[in-house]
Parts: C-alpha cells; structure tokens; sequence
C-alpha cells in the first residue's frame, strides 16, 4: 500500500541547481525546487493567500515569494513568514534510480 | 461587470478568504450588509488593478507597501489588529466577538504595540 | 464653529458613515476622495496624513486643530462639543 503512494514526477537530471518545476502527481500542483544535489524541497504549488501558482515566484535563500502578492515562505517548512499559523503543505520525496517521486495521501 | 458575475467573484474571494482568516482567528463580519458592500468594492479593484486591496486603506505608488493591504491583510497588521479585534475595514472580526457594533478602530498613530 | 476637513475612500464603507454623520448633524464640511485625486493631490495628501502621525487608513478626520483617523464618533461630538479656548 505504502509504496503505491510514492509518485515518480520526473528525472533527477531534469531539476538544475537552484531551480523548480511544476509537477503533478496524481494531478496534485506540486512545486519541487533543487537547492544543490540532493537537496530538493517540494511543497504545494499554490500560494495559501489566493491559490497562485508559485512556480514563477523567487527565491532567496529558503523564502520562496509568491509572485502575486508578495506572501512569503519558507521551503523547508512550508510555513507563511508573516504569520506562522499559516503553512503550505510540503511533501516527502525521495530518488531512485535517477527518478524524483513524490509522497502522496491516501 | 454583469450582477452574476459580481456575486459569483464575492463568493469565490469568501471561499478563498475564510480559511486563511480562520487560521488568524477571524471570520467574516456577521453583518451581511457591510460584508457585500466591502467585497464589492475588493471585486472592483480585482477588476481594475488585479488585486483585492482593503477598500479603506490608501495605495500609493510602492508595490512593497500596496502588497500589505491586499486582502486578508491580517498578517501585516496583526497587533494592531488584535488589539482592535477587527481588521480595519471590518470585514473580518474576532471569532470571540458577536457584535461588532461594539467594537471600535482605534488609529494606527494611537495604537501602542503591547510590552 | 470649528471648521471639519477629511480625506475619504470612496470605497470605504466607515468613510461613507463618518460623512452620513456629519451630514446628519448639518454640520458642513470639506471632504476629498484620495482615490478620486490625481497623483499629485494624492502625495500630498498623504504626506499630510504621515506628517499628523497616520498612515494611510481612512477616514482622516480634521476637527479644528484635531485629527481624527477611524470612524469615532464618540471623538467627533466631544471634538465638536468642545467650546473653542
């Protein structure tokens, strides 16, 4: 059952350095963004204020800036830095085999 | 804008709003008639400008600051907020407040940060 | 009688009610739409407001000497109540 959950999003050489994609698993927006090799983050691609996509929004350092409002984040947490009760959804990931799969529920 | 058009986009931004309020520990006025007017007024500038901004506070020409009044602007103001238990146009209010007939907006320039 | 200036929204539902309030009263007085003004008028009015110690949360209340920023009227009887010194 657990292993049906993990959902192969794309190739590991795919995600350059410092860089994101938009992926679906199971048709789920989800945004993974490559620090360095081996550090990845992924969390929910839409934006907790109005559901932007945050695909084009920038990063510095762990703050990702949805690029509708400003709403800012931090990747590693998902949480919302202006108010913390707020959070994105982040996702467990892992490689094999030169393939990056997403965890989902259920 | 055509009348459906209007109250489809006032529920849409309700949908969109009141769990991010809810987590801050608002909701949305009781008051019907207020609620519709200050939504229709976000609505407007959505249509003009791209954006919810709160109907009752100023833009000026610095993006950084606009982006504090867009709608729900709780997290940028949240002391001050709290301290009125309402936010400052109203649509949103304290979840522990029934009436916000009793409560008051107190000036940005008399609003002492609390400690 | 004290002479009553404010800045409004248009948009602003306390700005529509702190203007029903003086209306009611008969009281005149001065009022500019900052989202009506042009860009100039705009600045400074808001320089205005920033100097008195507000941002830019409406209604802006002039009463006499006083500033008002918030629709009070408690603040605005007792401002017009009160007998010039």
């Amino acid at each position: 059952m657990g292993i049906d959950n993990w959902v192969r999003v794309m190739e590991e050489t795919a995600l350059r350095d410092q860089s994101m994609a938009a992926v679906f698993p199971k048709g789920l927006p989800v945004l993974l963004i490559r620090k360095t090799a081996g550090e990845l983050y992924a969390l929910a691609n839409q934006c907790a204020h109005m559901g932007c996509p945050l695909y084009r929004g920038t990063l510095d350092g762990y703050i990702l800036q949805c690029p509708c409002h400003d709403w800012r984040f931090d990747i590693r947490t998902g949480i919302f830095a202006d108010a913390p009760e707020i959070r994105l959804r982040v996702y467990e990931w892992k490689i094999a085999e030169g393939q990056i799969y997403i965890k989902i529920q259920g | 804008m055509n009348a459906s058009t209007l109250a489809a986009r006032k529920k849409a931004l309700r949908f969109l709003f009141e769990p991010v309020v809810d987590k801050l520990g608002y909701k949305f006025t009781p008051v019907e008639e207020d609620a519709d007017f200050l939504l229709e007024a976000e609505v407007s500038f959505e249509e003009k400008y791209g954006m919810p901004y709160c109907p009752c506070q100023a833009r000026t020409r610095d993006r950084a600051e606009n982006m504090k009044i867009v709608c729900p602007c709780i997290p940028f103001h949240r002391e001050h907020f709290d301290a009125m238990k309402r936010c400052w146009c109203g649509l949103f209010i304290h979840k522990d407040v029934s009436d916000p007939s009793t409560l008051k907006q107190i000036p940005p320039s008399k609003f002492r940060k609390p400690g | 009688m004290k002479k009553v200036k404010m800045y409004t929204l248009s948009t602003c539902l306390w700005c529509k009610r702190t203007k029903s309030f003086f209306e009611e009263k008969k009281i005149p007085f001065e009022c500019v739409d900052y989202d009506k003004a042009d860009e100039v008028e705009q600045e400074r009015i808001m320089a205005e407001m920033r100097k008195n110690g507000g941002g830019g949360s409406f209604p802006y209340v002039c009463i006499g000497e006083n500033v008002v920023q918030g629709y009070e009227p408690d603040e605005f009887e007792r401002l017009l109540d009160c007998k010039s010194k």
